[in-house]
């Protein structure tokens, strides 16, 4: 029976430092069939589809192409078997044009010259956007391309290798609704080619548009596969979400307080629009939404790292001009980063540099930084969080995530702030690590900061935070009170559900 | 059992000196102890004594000066191409305004005309060097140019302004204490040049390791956009960076125009490569946020006592320079050891 199946991943296991990434991988795939492979942020989707690619080595699994196992070596490897990935992020050459990007290392040549065969190249490119009805100019740069028709070239290099499994990764997130269209209709000459897709979208409503069959992952495990005609909306959101609350959330109420930050139909051009809400002393407000909803977008712009539109921040009552992170940080206003290495620490820097990096004003003595204070300032705050290191003299390169995490959050401990945004303040966080930063959470808010959270791990929303943001496509879909809120909810609204029709 | 690493206060500071110069200490000791070997075996006069130091640091002074600025540079993450130019540009500028101040004021019988003469040189020859510097800090930060270009563009333009002031020719007849800072000495040994040298380095050791400015500079080198978030001032910062390296540019043309006594617009070709040399023997990181002033001067002086003991043992210009050359990868080889050590 097996043959039926142009590729099936077995138990696939992937471990990270850490974490495991992929507990229980499984999928299956036929000839002309679109797979949809749905789940959270985290679930372990595109680690498995890195497997697949050969983009990262897997612990253990078996993958079989048309019933024959295979070890897939790398990218290159995985090209030749006949698996091509579509990336959200094209792997295409902007200066060089269509048919050379997509004979782009295989150019073919003048006989056994090692001079390019110019009009074999470009015939053949033709050919090939001929067969998915694509009308392009061969010679056209690709930078001179609609995002849209380089992803119809990244297409056409897959067919070109004679892919017989295409892997799209959030192929929609950039197109528009016409181009959508003009995607899907390609999808379908593809299917009937008997080409293989795994389609991997946030967009729920796609998977009914075109999809054969879905499986849903959820914490890097195997949920279920169904054909799509089975299901309805409501049943791949519980599938996706519908997992016992494992983590310990030591969740504490605290009286709520006088308004602190309020922002007013905040708009950043291309990025979000109108988006209104506040934060009261001592609570923890929530802000999800599904990747690229424009989440951390609000947060760099409230923190003044990207410029805003419209709208403005009221801060204790006072409306304030934040044009810069240092602004922000002189009012008062904090951001921990997602990305910790590349915007929150310096890594070559010690504990101790980073820790005072954003209020090193505070220590200056007639010119200078007061070493001493400095260092009893540091060595305080590795006994407070329990920052594990051999001294404060050691470069954050050399920290766990989790450690780093606590430098990041022993640094605007620092600044005094009144209000601190943490953007997905423990993903790739040990759950040990994860509860210490949720208890912190708790000792600040003790304090009288306000926190605004922003995450995708639903579960971490719930058992945190009193008040919930939802954003979907940049704007506030809604607003969920800790006493409503509920994973489907949140789903929904981070899908395009109205407030209205969900309560 | 106490761990010597769990000390709060860091190691003891005679260590940490050991652990980040000791290389450069050892390689400069070995470099001095085979030029006195082969000086004593060839029988010339012993390369160590004290005027032979002297002679090195004051051969120095005008690198030295300069390397200072493009340490600051370089730990910011950047890179100046525009200093050999700005050495030929403040030392025409300097004995052009020198002169020309010198012929009024003397007419005039105003007393001390000389030393007006020559504070007004450089004074005009350092805003010059400002004004030079905020370009560069211009187009690197507003307009985001990346540094080597915006440099190599701000060292041809200077270059032909340096010509373009003088018609070609060296600015001579400039007053006698116009070489008070390339040639007078204090205390009858010591050179005004080696004490400005060491003046910018023990000024810009203290504004490196001390002040917030010092930390911001590395901040900015390791990570810009950290730093950015950490509401470093990183614009800011970087223009000061640009205008502190064409500022002291400028004082070490001014040197070397005191030395020669004119005001040469042809000077100082490729100075900017000497100067990037010493800054990466003494083990800055090209790629910014790991550098110490310290380790420049050190560099410097492994550079200098170089060239001084090849000439002093016999060898000509041309071999002197494949010696450098080999000696510049082979430090930046340890150091590329030291760092995946």
């Amino acid at each position: 029976m097996s043959e039926e199946y142009v590729l099936q991943m077995q138990d696939i296991v992937k471990r990270f430092p850490g974490v495991v990434a992929v507990k229980n991988g499984q999928l299956t795939l036929k000839p002309g069939e679109v797979h949809c492979l749905v789940g959270e942020n985290g679930a372990g989707k595109s680690t498995l589809m890195k497997i697949l690619s050969g983009a990262q080595p897997m612990d253990s699994g078996a993958i079989l192409l048309s019933g024959k196992p295979v070890t897939i070596h790398s990218p290159h490897h995985a090209q030749q078997l006949g698996i091509s990935m579509i990336y959200q992020e094209f792997n295409l050459s902007p200066y060089l044009s269509v048919a050379e990007n997509i004979y782009l290392g295989r150019e073919p040549r003048l006989g056994k010259s090692p001079f390019i065969n110019w009009s074999k190249m470009y015939n053949d490119a033709r050919d090939i956007l001929k067969r998915i009805r694509v009308n392009l100019d061969v010679r056209k740069p690709v930078n001179e391309c609609s995002v849209a028709q380089q992803q119809m070239v990244e297409i056409a290099k897959a067919l070109s290798f004679n892919s017989r499994i295409i892997v799209m990764d959030e192929p929609s997130a950039t197109l528009t609704d016409h181009e959508l269209d003009a995607l899907f209709e390609l999808i379908a000459e593809l299917k009937r080619q008997g080409i293989g897709m795994i389609y991997i979208s946030h967009r729920l409503e796609e998977i009914f548009a075109i999809g054969d069959r879905v499986t849903v992952m959820r914490d890097g495990e195997y949920i279920d596969t169904k054909p799509v005609s089975d299901v309805n909306r409501e049943d791949i959101i519980r599938m996706m979400v519908g997992r016992a609350l494992t983590h310990e959330f030591p969740k504490e109420h605290f009286d709520l307080g006088e308004e602190r930050l309020r922002v007013e139909e905040l708009t950043r051009k291309g990025a979000f629009q109108d988006v209104s809400f506040s934060l009261h002393r001592g609570e923890i407000v929530g802000l999800t939404g599904l990747v690229g909803a424009g989440r951390t977008e609000v947060a760099r712009a409230i923190f003044g790292a990207d410029r805003i539109d419209g709208g403005q921040i009221v801060l204790d009552g006072k409306p304030v001009t934040v044009r810069s992170p240092q602004d922000a940080i002189r009012q008062g206003i904090g951001l921990l980063t997602e990305d910790r290495k590349n915007q929150g620490l310096i890594l070559g820097m010690t504990i101790r540099e980073n820790t005072t990096l954003a209020n090193l004003r505070s220590l200056v003595r007639i010119l200078f930084v007061d070493r001493s204070r400095e260092r009893k300032i540091a060595s305080e705050f590795v006994r407070e969080l329990q920052i594990k290191t051999p001294g404060i003299e050691q470069t954050a390169q050399n920290l766990s995530g989790g450690n780093q995490q606590k430098v990041v959050l022993a640094k605007w401990l620092f600044t005094e702030s009144k209000v601190l945004i943490f953007d997905e303040p423990t993903r790739g966080i040990d759950v040990g690590a994860k509860v210490e930063i949720y208890r912190l959470m708790n000792d600040l808010v003790r304090k009288g900061v306000c926190i605004l959270m922003i995450s995708s791990e639903l579960p971490e929303v719930l058992g945190m935070c009193d008040r919930i943001l939802v954003m979907h496509e940049g704007h506030l879909a809604g607003s969920l009170d800790r006493k409503d809120a509920t994973q489907e909810r949140i789903m929904k609204l981070a899908t395009g559900d109205t407030l209205a029709s969900i309560v | 059992m106490p761990h010597p690493a769990t000390n709060p206060s860091g190691r003891p500071a005679a260590a940490t000196f050991v652990r980040v110069y000791g290389f450069l200490l050892v390689a400069l000791a070995l470099e001095c102890a085979v030029f006195e070997i082969i000086a004593r075996s060839q029988g010339i006069r012993p390369f160590l004594s004290v005027d032979n130091l002297i002679l090195i640091l004051n051969q120095s002074a005008i690198y030295g000066v300069v390397s200072v600025g493009m340490t600051f540079v370089i730990i910011a993450g950047g890179i100046d191409l525009s200093v050999g130019s700005l050495i030929a540009f403040g030392g025409v500028v300097g004995a052009l305004v020198t002169r020309a101040m010198a012929d009024a004021l003397v007419t005039r019988a105003v007393a001390d005309a000389e030393w007006w003469a020559l504070a007004g040189g450089w004074a005009v020859a350092l805003a010059a060097g400002l004004a030079a510097g905020c370009f560069s800090g211009l187009f690197i930060t507003r307009f985001q140019i990346p540094p080597f270009i915006a440099t190599l563009a701000i060292m041809s333009s200077v270059r032909g302004a340096g010509y373009l002031m003088v018609g070609g020719s060296p600015v001579s007849d400039l007053p006698a204490d116009y070489i008070f800072l390339g040639r007078h000495n204090i205390a009858g040994h010591v050179p005004v040049s080696v004490i400005v040298m060491l003046a910018a380095f023990i000024g810009g050791g203290i504004l490196l390791n001390s002040t917030p400015f010092g930390r911001h500079v590395r901040a900015i080198g390791g990570g810009e956009e950290s730093a950015r978030l950490s509401g470093v001032p990183v614009n800011r910062v970087k223009w000061i960076v640009y205008c502190m390296c064409s500022v002291l540019a400028i004082v070490g043309g001014l040197i070397l125009s005191s030395k020669m006594r004119s005001g040469d617009p042809t000077v100082g070709v490729g100075d900017e490569l000497q100067v990037i040399a010493a800054v990466v023997v003494g083990g800055t990181s090209l790629s910014g946020g790991r550098g110490t002033i310290m380790g420049t001067f050190i560099g410097l002086l492994i550079i200098a006592v170089l060239a001084t003991g090849l000439t002093w043992i016999g060898m000509e210009s041309f071999g002197q320079q494949v010696i450098l050359g080999i000696v510049i990868l082979a430090a930046v080889l340890m150091d590329r050891f030291k760092g995946a050590a």
